[in-house]
């Protein structure tokens, strides 16, 4: 306190003072601050796509089926994907549509997963089967362009949909995988 | 060079401002994409996983690893894979084998955890819930793969399968 009393006292005489900032305690703060982070921080980004495979079930079946009812089945081979939408009972609706696993027609598909989510909201399963050579990658290609909104696209007009909080972003949030049975 | 000597007394003073202003940006930028997930997981080195865009985040470790060549179930191996492939001796029905056993010893361990906690007998008649499993897996393997695993993993009382992706978004 003394020295400083001092120094200004010195300085006093020769001239106005230019207050210096001492900045070494935020640069030790901001490099224990950066080692830290650094070290702690994990670039990649990990998410999980949920999907379910058909099981057995004891529980009763239920009393009153629907008489017609909607399904949306999908064909994965190596370069091609086949949706195929049905209506069960009459009037019988069958639609087929072939995709290539090229972006421009990945991009047909996701439209396409879109508009029959919303031509019958009621429906939120989708099945999928796969050939054995289809790749892991493919797989997921497909199975994220059924079940995920992509980050601009605005929450689909389906009623209900509103209420499920943090589940706007789905387009069908059921994935069976149909190939995997006994 | 003069002003180093020490002859003319004078001080060298570092301008340590554009430091500071890079510290600050990096401090920032590390702030803004720290992760505050519960769950830390690091991917295993010898596999790459599949692009999504999946908004939903990684709940739990995965309990199935599936790299170029082996699997781990619960960090343990117990399959390695030629060429991809599972080797024929391994499998039964389709589904594999070694990962059935660690499957089913994982289910009755969760079975029994449940039952002490409702404080029942494991034997009881109450079946547990099917349950849930996270699998990490190579993006270049095949399906046939996958469907052994879930085929193992549907054997073992596993019917929902959660598949660990990178995010593209990040």
């Amino acid at each position: 306190m003394s020295s400083h009393k001092k120094r200004r006292g010195q300085n006093s005489g020769a001239g106005p003072e230019t207050p210096e900032l001492n900045v070494m305690p935020f640069i030790d703060v901001f490099s224990m601050l950066n080692i830290f982070l650094l070290v702690s921080a994990s670039f990649l980004g990990l998410g999980i796509l949920e999907v379910q495979i058909p099981f057995l079930s004891n529980s009763p079946d239920v009393k009153d089926p629907p008489k017609r009812s909607y399904s949306i089945r999908i064909d994965l081979e190596d370069a091609q994907v086949k949706v195929t939408s049905l209506w069960t009972a009459a009037p019988e609706e069958k639609n087929e549509k072939t995709f290539t696993y090229e972006p421009a027609d990945i991009a047909k598909f996701h439209q396409e997963m879109i508009d029959l989510r919303v031509k019958v909201p009621e429906n939120d399963k989708v099945t999928v089967y796969a050939d054995n050579t289809v790749k892991y990658e493919q797989l997921i290609k497909v199975i994220d362009n059924v079940k995920t909104l992509k980050e601009k696209e605005p929450p689909l007009a389906i009623p209900g949909q509103e209420e499920k909080k943090g589940n706007q972003n789905f387009i069908f949030e059921k994935v069976i995988i149909g190939s995997v049975i006994l | 060079m003069a002003s180093a000597g020490g002859d003319s007394g004078e001080t060298l003073s570092l301008n340590l401002m554009p430091m500071l202003d890079i510290f600050s940006i990096l401090v920032t930028f590390l702030l803004m994409s720290y992760s505050t997930d519960p769950t830390n997981h690091d991917v295993d080195q010898n596999l790459e996983l599949p692009d999504s865009v999946t908004m939903v985040t990684m709940d739990e470790v995965p309990a199935i690893i599936v790299n170029r060549n082996e699997i781990f179930v619960n960090n343990k191996k117990i399959v390695t894979l030629e060429n991809g492939k599972v080797p024929a001796g391994d499998l039964a029905q389709g589904a594999i084998m070694p990962v059935y056993t660690a499957l089913k010893e994982i289910d009755d361990a969760n079975a029994k955890v449940l039952a002490d906690f409702r404080g029942e007998s494991a034997n009881g008649e109450k079946k547990a819930k099917p349950g849930e499993i996270t699998i990490e897996m190579d993006k270049k393997h095949d399906f046939q793969l996958l469907k052994r695993i879930m085929l193992s993993g549907q054997q073992a009382n596993f019917i929902t399968f959660k598949l660990l992706v990178a995010k593209e978004s990040i």
